[in-house]
This record gives C-alpha cells, structure tokens and sequence, in this order.
C-alpha cells in the first residue's frame, strides 16, 4: 500500500510539474482567465505610469466608483483607476492588489473593498474564471475564513470541498488549456473599461451583459420588500455586531497582513466597505472591517449613517446604486480621502 | 453517478479504501450498499425496480434447483423471465407498441387511444434485466448452484462497475468472485487503474470531443450534406466506440482494483475483417448472451442453412430492438443481420475472386480491404442508430450521398477548427495504441515495457486527460439502454 501511494504520489507530483512549466512558457498574463480583469490589467500595464490610485473590489466598486468624479473632488492629486470585477470574492481582491502594486509602481493609495469569502457554488465550479487564480495563499485564506464564518454547516461542508477542488483544479491546471487557447483568441475589451476608459461602468452604460443586470434590477422594481430586507439586515448587523456575530478573526488577519504589506511598500489604504449586501455576507466581513485599526476605513454599508444607500431611488438592483447612487458613493469615499489626508499632513 | 463525474472521482477512492479495511465478511454488505447509493445518485425512486426483479430472481433461483418436475421447472423459468420481461416491456416498450398499435389502427380506420404512460426508462435496465435472466437461465439448465445467500445474489445483480452499462456477466464468472476474500495487490490495483486511465482516455478526451460534430449533423440532418454528413458518421462510429468501450474499460478497472475480474467486452472491433468478426470483438457480453440463450436455443447453425440464416436474422433485429424501443434500432440490428446472412452467402465467390486476382497473396492489402469494408458497413449502420428517427435517417443518407468538393473546407463542421483538429489526433493516436494491442490486452503490452516507457505513456496519457479532457457530466451513450 505504501509503495502504490508513493508512485501514485510521485505520478501526480509529475503531472504538477509538467502542466505548470507548459503553463509557464505560454507567458500569460496574470489576469488571463477572467475577461474584465485581463481587459482593466492590460490597460493598466499600457499606461502605468499614468495613474496613483486604484479601486479594487467587487462589482460594487466596478459599478459604483465613478473614478473620474473621484479624481475632480479630492483635493490632491490623484489619478485613479478602477480595477473593480464583478463576481469575485475577498481573496481574489487581495490577490489582484498584490498584483497591481507590482505592476504600477506609481500606486499610492489603495482603495479594497471588503466582501464575502466564498462564491463558488454548482454554476461556477470548475470554471476557468474560478480556478485560474486560485493558488495555495487564496485557498488557505478561504479555508480559514470559511472556517471562522458564520455559514451554516450545510455551506461550510460545501465551501471546503468546492474551494478545495478548485485548488486542486489549479495546481494541476485541470482542463485549462482550452481556456488558453480561447484566451488566446480573445483581445481585451476596451467595453470593461467603460466611457471614460476609467474602469468604472455605470450600470444602465454598460455594453456588455445589460440585459442580464436588467432582469436583476427587475427583481427589486417586482417586490420592493427585498429593499427593506437589505436595509434591515445592515441595521441589524450593525447594532449587534459585537455580541452576536461571530468574529472572523482568519478574514480579520487576512486583512490586517494586506494593510501591512501595502504599507510596507508606502501605499496608503483605504478599507472600503459598500452598501446593500445580504446578511450572511455582511455578517462575514463587516465584524473583521470594524476591528480594523491600522488603516483609513470607509463605511457606507451601515444603514444607520448612510440611509440614502438604501433608498431605493438610489438603487439600480438589490444590490447595487443606480447613478444617482454611484455620485453619493463616490462623493462620500473623496470626503473620507480628503479628511484622511488633511489628518495625516 | 457517472464514471467521468468529480462524484465518482471521490466516490470510488472511498469505497476501495473501506473495502479493503474492512473485514472479508462485512465486504458484500458494503460493496452492496455503495452500489444502492451509485444507482440511486440518477435515481433514487428507480431502485425499487431493481429490488423487484432481485427478489423474483433470488426465490426463481431456489425453486428452479428443487424442482424435480421438469414441467414445474420449465414454469417457473417462464415466469421469472416473464416478470423480467415484463419489466423491460412497461419501462421500455410500452410507449413504442402503444404507438405503433394506434398507428397500425388508425391506417385500418380504427381509433385506438391506449393511454401514453409518462417514465423515465430506468438507468441501465436492459443491462441487468439480461445479466438477472442469465442467472436464473443457468440456474434452470444446472450450470449454476442457486444463490441462498440473498444479499451476494443482489450483489451480483447490482455491483455497481457493471450495473448500468454492463459487462453482461454470467453467474459462474461472478457469483463466486463475491465469495473471495480479495487482498490490495499492488500489481493488480495498478491494472485496474491502467484500464481506468484508458478507458478516461477514450471517454472525456475522444468521444466527448466527437460528441458536438456529431451532434450538429445529426441533430439537423436537413442542414447538412455529402462529406459532411460522411464525416459526422465517421466521428460518431470513433464516438460510440469510445464511449461505450471506455465505460467497459473504466468497469473493468474499478472492478480490477478491487480484486474483481470482469469479462472482456470490446476487442479492437474496428480491426476487424468482416462483420461476424466484428460481433465477436463489439459488445462481446451480449453477442454472447445473445448467442448463449436465444441463437444456440433456436438451433443455432446445427440447422438447415435457411434455418440457421434465419436464426440469425431473428437474433440481429431482437439485438436492435434490446437497444432501445423505436424502428431504427430494429433495423441497425436487422441491417447486420443481412451483413452476416450475405457475407456468409458469398463468401466462398470473394474467396474465390480474391484468389484469383492474387488479392490473397498480398495479405497486408486484403485485410486492409477488408478492414475498411467492414468499417464502412458498419458505419453505414450507425446511421440508423444514431439518427432521431426513420425519417432523419432517410434524409442523412439522402444528403450524405450530395458529395460536392465545396463542402472539403476545414469549417465544415463548425467554426472550432482546435476541437476539429484535435479530434483527428487523437482518434490515430488511440488506433496507433490499438495497433499495438494486437497481440495483447493493455496491461499485457504495459508489463513488457520498461519502467521508463510505462510511465512515460502514463504521464502522457493522464496529461492529455487533465489539459484535453473534456468535463461536465456527459453521459454515456448505453446508458439509455
């Protein structure tokens, strides 16, 4: 028995090697697995000499940090992209922030989004856009994180075997090279990049996948009670955060080594948490955010001090700002950097 | 659950592992029960059918070996194949002579409304409706004891490699194969894996990448015409090939690794140099029990010539009917069976004008023209067989006859020129590996080759599954059988 798990062990080992040293000489970029972000990774690589801010985060900062906006109401200068992708869990952020500093040296502020820790589920295991990216570091997190979540059993149990999987999939590059080859095939769409080519997509503008965001929005114009139930649970979440939500203390120190790495490399960041999520993901992530002390946080998800979010006149979806709502977003984020920079000077 | 699913990648580890530490006495009861769960993953409703023809066959058993009464014997016989039977009849035929009833109704100016019974065919249950009726066949003709141990009888109806799509055993190679104890063997589990690897091979990197040129075709016969229709005709009779024999090779593998030693079911069959030589090398388990329990009992070729002709004729359009319910199954089946009448009919004039024009001389070119010739009837058979209906069939053979050189594009099938390629590659690699199989199974060749070798066709093997595999749960084709 020992004898067949080493050669099954040694075999396997082999194919690692051997698939990660073809992956190597096709020199892909680091982003090459998911479309917006390889479209907003080669823009930036283009002109990387041209920006010293970046947004990162999930599609709340793609769709809802009108960067432009941003750079004309900061009172120093800034030029800023955004590198916001809809879809994407907190490891897959921390992982292009690691990226992107390596890329523009310039970078002097970083705006992360804090969000969820797992959004693997049937529809997109196995998915090139999942599995690509999702190297030993972001599975460790993502294990440790789910762990110290308050999901449910049921959700642990499948976010453990679905995270795994997926990095497996990766070590051994499982079925990617088609995707490679399509990749290969498929030049970045200046669409992602949006009108000012920022980065920032308005939903409503946007090119690509408008009408499946409308059959979203659709939802929340059919039964407005979805509203409430937003706003509820971030006042709930809120006001009990402290005694009866878990503290995640894996996605709290994820967070906390991100800050001191950026820092080390003299970028400021900015915690960025956005408004309108569900309760289970808000659960996750607001506690570790609220610990936070080492870096300049904005808040925009509390119900409490940001009500406007939640008006539903501000809202596109259910879970994302119309354009009335992107301009508050933004606003609100320049004014905690102005006030920011005005208290560290 | 599917061979080629990530469930079966978890599920099988698990079950070998704790069938070995187990002790020998509880192993059935646990072979049994992943074999309950792996039937009921598609589902789980379906098993009582199972259960059903499981306990009429288990007790048919006993009673077939204490008869005396010849009479009796015959009866009970009769009835458990009736029951089993009648099983295939409701879940698989009801539907097809309930249309065919009314149709043949309505054409003599009655209306006869039977009503449409709305099922799904149960998964694999032409499969071990046959394997359950071979035992109490055996047991009847006193080849095989009776099983009173009920659990290793529903066992041996329901072992999970061979439950959905065979081999169709017979009860003297398994039953007693239960009955063993079966220690890890390091050399055997690696065969069993080797069969597996292959048999992955042919499933997700050859058949499931053939699968949408095939599909397009044949799913709008009245789009395409000349080579294309030709070539989608070649690519589904690699597809089904592959399908089909890497199903039996992964059965054979898990079942290998396991210390169980299945029958061989595919033998190179599109070497072969005429159509009866290609039964005995295609789906050999159930040409076998097709010749074992119906040919042999018809009188086989111990007849007339017209007579045996005929045997064969019926065996043939019974074999398409058990492939499923609808007309061109029958004729699939019926079209070989004219193959074999004819080629049987003529071949002492081929011999003769082969000889004579010294064909039999250069034997490399006769058996290639013979190869070819079998290869391209049997082709043309899978036409019926793959096509919806009489219908489409009618309109690919029209259509495939439209040859015209406008057709030759590489963007024939498609825009994915990659996939197309690839499929071309990898259909002579596999051939190339059958070449070489000609005078040995898999694991015969491997065991001769040096270290190096074997684990350089492994790694390349597992490499072309892991980066050309195509994933995502395709079934396999005998499943609907």
């Amino acid at each position: 028995m020992k004898k067949f798990l080493f050669k099954l062990f040694l075999i396997l080992s082999i194919i690692v090697a051997i698939n990660n040293v073809i992956f190597f000489t096709f020199n892909l970029p680091f982003c090459w697995g998911n479309d917006i972000a390889f479209s907003k990774e080669d823009f930036l690589i283009k002109h990387s000499k041209d920006y010293n801010t970046v947004f990162i985060g999930t599609s709340k900062t793609y769709w809802q940090a009108d960067v432009s906006a941003f750079d004309s109401l900061t009172l120093h200068k800034t030029k800023s992209f955004n590198f916001g992708i809809d879809a994407i869990a907190e490891a897959e952020i921390l992982d292009y922030t690691n990226h992107l500093v390596t890329i523009d040296k310039n970078i002097k502020y970083v705006f992360i989004e804090t969000f969820d820790i797992d959004l693997i589920v049937d529809h997109n295991l196995h998915t090139c856009r999942q599995k690509y990216w999702f190297n030993f570091n972001a599975w460790w997190f993502t294990i440790k994180s789910i762990w110290g979540s308050d999901y449910g059993f049921g959700d642990k149990c499948r976010g453990y075997a679905y995270n795994t999987i997926t990095f497996v999939e990766w070590l051994l590059k499982w079925d990617l090279l088609k995707d490679v080859n399509r990749f290969k095939h498929t030049p970045s769409n200046a669409d992602y990049l949006g009108n000012n080519q920022t980065g920032f997509v308005a939903l409503g503008d946007e090119k690509i996948d408008f009408d499946y965001h409308l059959s979203y929005r659709n939802r929340l114009l059919k039964d407005t009670s979805i509203n409430k139930e937003i706003t509820d649970a971030s006042v709930w979440v809120f006001t009990h955060y402290k005694d009866s939500v878990k503290f995640n203390t894996a996605f709290y120190n994820g967070l906390e080594s991100e800050i001191k790495n950026l820092q080390s490399k003299n970028i400021r960041v900015f915690l960025v948490m956005s408004p309108r999520t569900h309760e289970i993901q808000l659960k996750n992530f607001a506690p570790p955010f609220m610990e936070v002390v080492d870096c300049e946080k904005i808040n925009l998800a509390d119900a409490r001090y940001n009500p406007e979010f939640y008006d539903i006149k501000n809202a596109y979806d259910p879970t994302h700002l119309n354009k009335a709502g992107d301009k508050i977003y933004t606003e609100k984020i320049a004014k905690a950097f102005n006030e920011d920079i005005a208290k560290a000077k | 659950m599917l061979f080629n699913s990530l469930s079966f990648l978890l599920f099988f580890p698990i079950v070998a592992v704790i069938y070995f530490m187990l002790p020998y006495r509880f192993r059935w009861a646990w072979l049994l029960a992943a074999s309950c769960y792996f039937y009921m993953f598609f589902k789980a409703v379906y098993i009582l059918i199972l259960f059903f023809t499981i306990i009429i066959d288990y007790f048919a058993g006993i009673l077939l070996e204490n008869e005396t009464n010849k009479q009796r014997k015959r009866w009970w016989l009769i009835m458990s194949l009736i029951a089993n039977i009648g099983v295939l009849a409701v879940f698989k035929y009801y539907n097809f002579l309930n249309t065919n009833i009314s149709g043949l109704s309505s054409l003599l100016g009655q209306h006869v409304n039977i009503p449409y019974l709305k099922i799904l065919l149960p998964i694999g249950l032409s499969f071990h409706t046959f394997q359950a009726m071979s035992y109490t066949i055996e047991v009847y003709r006193g080849n095989q004891k009776a099983e009173r141990h009920f659990g290793i009888y529903a066992l041996y109806v329901m072992f999970f490699p061979q439950l959905v799509a065979g081999p169709i055993e017979r009860p003297q190679n398994m039953l007693h194969q239960f009955y063993e104890e079966h220690q890890f063997e390091y050399w055997r589990v690696v065969q069993g894996l080797r069969l597996i690897v292959w048999g992955m091979f042919k499933k997700v990197v050859i058949a499931d990448r053939l699968s949408p040129f095939v599909d397009l075709v044949y799913d709008h016969p009245h789009n395409y015409h000349g080579f294309q229709v030709i070539l989608a005709t070649i690519f589904f009779t690699f597809q089904i090939f592959c399908d089909f024999s890497g199903y039996s090779d992964i059965a054979l593998g898990t079942a290998e690794v396991m210390g169980f030693k299945l029958m061989l079911n595919f033998n190179r069959p599109y070497f072969s140099k005429s159509i009866s030589e290609f039964w005995k090398r295609w789906h050999i388990s159930l040409s076998t029990w097709f010749r074992d329990y119906l040919y042999f009992p018809l009188g086989g070729n111990r007849v007339s010539k017209t007579r045996s002709y005929l045997n064969q004729f019926i065996v043939f359009m019974i074999s398409g009917l058990w492939h499923g319910a609808n007309w061109t199954f029958v004729i699939w089946g019926t079209l070989h069976g004219t193959y074999m009448i004819i080629g049987n009919i003529t071949k002492a004039t081929r011999d003769r004008f082969s000889l004579g024009i010294g064909l039999k001389k250069a034997s490399g070119l006769n058996k290639l023209i013979e190869v070819s010739a079998t290869f391209a009837l049997v082709a043309f058979a899978w036409i019926f067989f793959r096509a919806a209906n009489f219908s489409d069939t009618i309109t690919i053979i029209k259509n495939g006859l439209q040859v015209s050189r406008a057709q030759l594009g590489i963007y024939i099938l498609g825009t994915d020129t990659y996939n197309f390629k690839l499929c071309f590659v990898f259909i002579l690699m596999m051939e190339a590996v059958h070449f070489l199989l000609r005078k040995g199974d898999l694991n015969y060749l491997l065991n001769k080759q040096p270290v190096f070798v074997r684990w350089l066709s492994y790694v390349i093997v597992l490499l072309l599954i892991v980066n050309f595999g195509i994933f995502g749960d395709h079934q396999f084709i005998y499943f609907q059988f």
